[in-house]
């Protein structure tokens, strides 16, 4: 099996079971799926939260833009290739 | 609102 690689013309979403969430204790945005608990920076959780199943990753990108100053396009890209091989994300 | 600076996205994993 390859590992996905993601690419701005890539529509990411959730895969099933996972969800995200926002842990008290630590003050921090999670992502909650089967293998365990990932913590996100605010700059990775704005990346899942516009991740919708219809929206591709250029269009993210732009919309990250408004939100950010300075937005990489290479850095959401690498963000969303190591979450599908953590198997959270999936890219269509 | 300014919009906030980019900081390279990252996770980690949850340590129990």
């Amino acid at each position: 099996m390859t590992t996905p690689h993601a690419t701005p013309q890539a529509i990411p979403r959730l895969r099933r079971g996972v969800r995200c969430a926002y842990d008290r204790t630590r003050d921090t945005d999670v992502v909650l799926f089967p293998e365990g608990v990932l913590l996100l920076n605010p700059t990775a959780s704005a990346v899942l939260d516009a991740c919708d199943g219809a929206t591709s990753i250029a269009a993210i990108t732009h919309t990250l833009a408004t939100e950010f100053h300075g937005v990489q396009a290479t850095d959401i890209l690498d963000l969303l290739t190591r979450l599908a091989a953590r198997r959270v994300v999936d890219l269509d | 609102p300014s919009p906030a600076d980019w900081v390279k996205p990252d996770f980690s994993e949850y340590e129990t």
